[in-house]
């Protein structure tokens, strides 16, 4: 029995200076200026589920909803409506990622971005060439990860629970925003 | 890994025969169930239900792994003058933490009325319960890590929730869980390293209520201002050692050094700030 320790910096010193692996990736208007570069306005609509929709949307996605207040914007241009913007929360393996997800007019996935994410391993899931992927994708869509969506190896749970998330997210718009 | 002792226990090996590591971890993982089936309060057939329902009539002999739980509890109660107390489970059965009914004529027993006899017999010199949640799993991972080394691995971890043990030669490190994400603490080559916080950093999200410490002296709930880690030479003594380090502070330096144990006392503002 032995014990071979090396303490990294001493606790005095860690409440001055806090270090942890929560990456904050972009603000929220950085995420709108990223996914609807040409939009002008944004005009707040939050939706209040009642629990008929909530059941119907868990239905129709097969993921269970975490709440029934979902965060969602319109986005405008010229005072035209061009789609849709939602923050929405999933967890990765214990923490929450925090991303944006834009909806065209048509009910197409334009783009998402992860704004936070908390862990250590699996940020994978924020490379353009994986979130590519979803551009288009509909109701219609399976939507899947192993099949119309490409697993990260390494963020196995994270590319699960961001794909449910924004398949909810679609039946969502369909149910209630359209 | 496997659910056990209400966590996820997870064990790993390496070593230059796949075969054998592979015998090894599931005779780790083996143990640690064992344990559990000898040491669990929640469970009626468990050794230890029957000494908290039997030992104050009659000695009861038990499995010289519950004995020798018993036997470390009694040196740490005694190091710590009282701060580790094995007795405080009506405490937890009140607070719904542990099953039983929440009798009011429950008493919390003391330490010093456990009486160990010859050939691994318990004496209890008054009716009272047991509760080993705070030195049992802490035991498990160390009898998973003999395990490891028995069956030929070169580099092994244990891990039960956080009560994690490791040896080798690879540096692993160790992260603490605070509001705002995982910080880094320590590396950890070999030993043990067991951390208590005072309460759930995200309790909002668990289905249950965590067990926590509660103060022997008081009779209340620890409620201090930041996560404690005890690191030691076999997870058996952090463990145990983790809950004194926490009630005691960083005044019992001298009492870990004892029994080549090392306090790391985090005083993250978040905690501080989330009251």
């Amino acid at each position: 029995m032995s014990l071979d320790i090396r303490w990294l910096v001493p606790a005095a010193i860690y409440a001055a200076a806090p270090q942890c692996f929560a990456a904050k990736y972009m603000s929220v208007d950085q995420a709108r200026a990223l996914i609807f570069p040409m939009a002008d306005e944004y005009v707040a609509k939050p939706v209040q589920l009642t629990p008929e929709q909530m059941q119907e949307i868990d239905k129709l996605s097969g993921v269970p909803g975490r709440t029934a207040r979902q965060q969602v914007w319109q986005a405008l241009s010229k005072g035209k409506m061009i789609g849709w913007f939602f923050i929405d929360q999933v967890i990765g393996k214990h923490e929450l990622i925090t991303y944006a997800l834009g909806i065209n007019a048509d009910g197409g996935v334009r783009q998402f971005q992860i704004i936070e994410y908390l862990e250590a391993y699996g940020s994978q899931v924020r490379y353009l060439n994986w979130r590519d992927q979803f551009v288009g994708k509909t109701v219609e869509s399976t939507l899947r990860v192993d099949s119309d969506i490409a697993n990260i190896s390494g963020a196995t749970l994270s590319a699960h629970h961001v794909t449910d998330g924004i398949r909810r997210l679609l039946f969502l718009h369909q149910s209630v925003l359209r | 890994m496997r659910p056990a002792m209400g966590t996820l226990v997870h064990a790993s090996g390496s070593g230059p025969d796949a075969t054998k590591v592979r015998q090894a971890v599931d005779a780790a993982l083996a143990t640690v169930e064992r344990i559990e089936r000898l040491m669990s309060f929640h469970d009626p057939e468990s050794e230890l239900s029957r000494l908290n329902r039997e030992a104050w009539r009659t000695p009861q002999t038990v499995h010289p792994w519950t004995w020798a739980v018993l036997h470390r509890a009694l040196r740490f109660a005694e190091a710590s003058d009282g701060l580790f107390d094995i007795t405080v489970a009506p405490l937890l059965v009140r607070e719904g933490l542990l099953p039983g009914l929440a009798d009011a004529s429950l008493q919390c027993g003391n330490w010093r009325n456990i009486v160990l006899m010859p050939d691994c017999a318990v004496f209890l010199a008054r009716p009272m319960l047991l509760d080993l949640g705070g030195i049992a799993k802490g035991y498990a991972v160390d009898r998973a890590i003999h395990e490891l080394r028995r069956g030929g691995c070169a580099e092994g971890v244990v891990n039960a929730g956080g009560d994690l043990r490791r040896f080798g030669s690879i540096a692993q490190p160790i992260q603490l869980r605070r509001r705002d994400g995982l910080v880094r603490v320590a590396e950890l080559r070999c030993g043990a390293i067991a951390t208590s916080a005072p309460y759930a950093v995200h309790a909002e999200r668990l289905a249950q209520p965590l067990g926590c410490i509660f103060d022997p002296r008081t009779h209340r709930a620890w409620n201090g201002s930041g996560a404690v880690m005890v690191a030691a030479p076999s997870c058996v003594i952090s463990d145990a050692l983790t809950k004194v380090a926490a009630l005691a502070g960083p005044d019992c330096a001298p009492l870990l050094a004892r029994f080549g144990a090392r306090g790391f006392w985090d005083t993250d503002p978040a905690y501080v700030e989330g009251r």
